[in-house]
C-alpha cells in the first residue's frame, strides 16, 4: 500500500471515531471545548506515534502469547511519561484534561492500532499509520467539539493549549439561546451519534454511486 | 514449563525497562512540578496581600499546614479532604481585625465539576469574604461534602488566628 494511502485512510475511510468507532469514551468526555479537543488530539497522536514505533521495532521480539500484556505495559509507561511531562510543561492543558490523560492508556485506538497494524508492519509504515490515525482522531473530535461548543455555549473560543493566557480567537454569537444540555454527557451522545450517522450516510451514498457507476461501465 | 519461564522473564524485563524509563522521566519532571505548585502559591499570596513581605511558618494543624504572616494580616495554607482523592488546598487571608480578606483555591481538581467545584466559584468566595474569624461560613447546598471540608479548614484557621491574638 502506498505511503500516502496509509496516512489518508486514518483520516477518511478508517477514521477511528467515525468509522472504526474506537476511542469513543474520550470523544464523548473531552469534546466540551475546542481547546480541550486540540490538547487531547495532540496527546493521543503523540502516544499513538510512540507506541506504534516502539511496538513495530519490537514486533519480531515480542512472543505472541504475551503480546497484549507487553503492549499494555509499553502504552501505560508512555502515557505516564506524557502525563508527567504535561504536568511539568503544560500545566493549563494538564488541568483541563485532568483524569482523561491517564485514560489514554485504555483508549482503544492505541491498543487497536498496535495489535492490528504495528505488530505486522514496518516501522515507517507504522509511523505513518499512527500519524494518519492521530490526525483523523483530532479532526473528528474537533468536529464534535465545534458543534458542542457552538450550540451548547453559543460561541467558540480557542486558547493556546501550551499557554492558557494566549487566546487565539473567541467569539460569542447567541448566549441566550444556547442549549446547555449539549455540553453535558447526554448532549455528547446526541452530537456524536448524529455526526456519525450523517457522515456514514454521506459516505455510503458515495460508495453506492461509485459501485453503480462501475456496474454501468461494465 | 521452560516456555512459560521464558515468557515470564520477557515480561519481567519489559516491565523493568519501563520502570527505569518512568523513574528517569519522574526524576526530571518532579522538581519542575513542585516548583509550579509553589509558584502558584506565591502568586495567590500576593493576590491576597499585595506587596507584602511574608514570614513563612509550618503549622502542624489537622488542616492548616502553613502560616504566612505579614504586616497586613495572616494567610493560612489549608489542605482538606473533600469529595475526591486529590483533596482541596486553598489559601485564607485574615487581616489583623479578624476579617477574612482573601480566599484563593489552589487545587480542587478531584471535586465534581458543577457541584463540588463551586468552592472555587465567585459566589462562595464572596460569602467567605463577608465573614470574620468569629463567624461560621455557610456551606453550599447540594455540595455539602466539598464545602463542609473547606469550612472545617476555615474554622481551624480561625481558631489558630484567635488563639494567637
Amino acid at each position: 500500500m502506498k505511503k500516502f494511502d496509509i496516512f489518508k485512510k486514518g483520516i477518511t475511510v478508517e477514521n477511528p471515531i467515525f468509522v472504526l468507532l474506537l476511542g469513543l469514551c474520550s470523544a464523548l468526555a473531552i469534546t466540551t471545548t475546542l481547546t480541550n479537543a486540540i490538547g487531547m488530539g495532540l496527546a493521543v497522536t503523540c502516544v499513538l506515534i510512540l507506541a506504534n514505533v516502539i511496538i513495530s521495532l519490537l514486533r519480531k521480539v515480542i512472543p505472541s502469547e504475551i503480546r497484549i500484556p507487553v503492549y499494555i505495559v509499553i502504552i501505560a509507561t508512555l502515557v505516564k511519561c506524557v502525563q508527567l511531562l504535561m504536568n511539568a510543561y503544560m500545566i493549563s492543558l494538564y488541568n483541563s484534561l485532568g483524569v482523561f490523560i491517564p485514560l489514554i492508556v485504555v483508549n482503544c485506538i492505541i491498543l487497536g492500532r498496535a495489535e492490528s497494524f504495528a505488530s505486522k508492519n514496518t516501522v515507517l509504515d507504522s509511523l505513518i499509520d499512527a500519524l494518519g490515525m492521530g490526525v483523523g482522531y483530532t479532526l473528528a473530535i474537533l468536529a464534535v467539539s465545534f458543534f458542542r461548543e457552538l450550540i451548547g455555549t453559543g460561541g467558540l473560543a480557542l486558547v493556546n493549549p501550551f499557554d492558557s493566557t494566549q487566546v487565539i480567537f473567541q467569539f460569542s454569537l447567541f448566549k441566550e439561546y444556547a442549549i446547555g444540555l449539549i455540553t453535558q454527557p447526554a448532549g455528547a451522545f446526541l452530537t456524536l451519534g448524529t455526526l456519525i450517522g450523517v457522515i456514514n450516510s454521506i459516505s455510503n451514498r458515495r460508495i453506492k454511486k461509485a459501485t453503480e457507476k462501475k456496474a454501468e461501465v461494465k | 514449563m521452560g516456555k512459560t519461564i521464558k515468557l515470564a522473564v520477557f515480561l519481567a524485563v519489559i516491565s523493568a525497562l519501563s520502570g527505569l524509563c518512568l523513574s528517569f522521566v519522574n526524576s526530571q519532571t518532579a522538581p519542575i512540578i513542585a516548583e509550579n505548585g509553589s509558584s502558584k502559591e506565591t502568586e495567590y499570596l500576593t493576590k491576597i496581600f499585595e506587596n507584602a513581605k511574608f514570614t513563612e511558618k509550618d503549622v502542624s494543624g489537622e488542616f492548616v499546614k502553613k502560616q504566612y504572616t505579614c504586616d497586613a494580616g495572616t494567610a493560612y495554607k489549608i489542605e482538606v479532604k473533600g469529595y475526591g482523592a486529590d483533596g482541596i488546598s486553598f489559601l485564607l487571608g485574615i487581616d489583623t481585625e479578624g476579617q477574612y480578606v482573601g480566599y484563593e483555591v489552589l487545587n480542587y481538581s478531584s471535586e465534581t465539576s458543577g457541584i463540588g467545584d463551586q468552592i472555587a466559584g465567585e459566589d462562595f468566595k464572596a460569602s467567605v469574604l463577608e465573614a470574620t474569624a468569629d463567624d461560621e461560613v455557610d456551606t453550599i447546598s447540594g455540595a455539602t461534602i466539598s464545602s463542609q471540608a473547606v469550612v472545617n479548614g476555615i474554622n481551624e484557621a480561625a481558631e489558630l488566628f484567635s488563639s494567637s491574638k
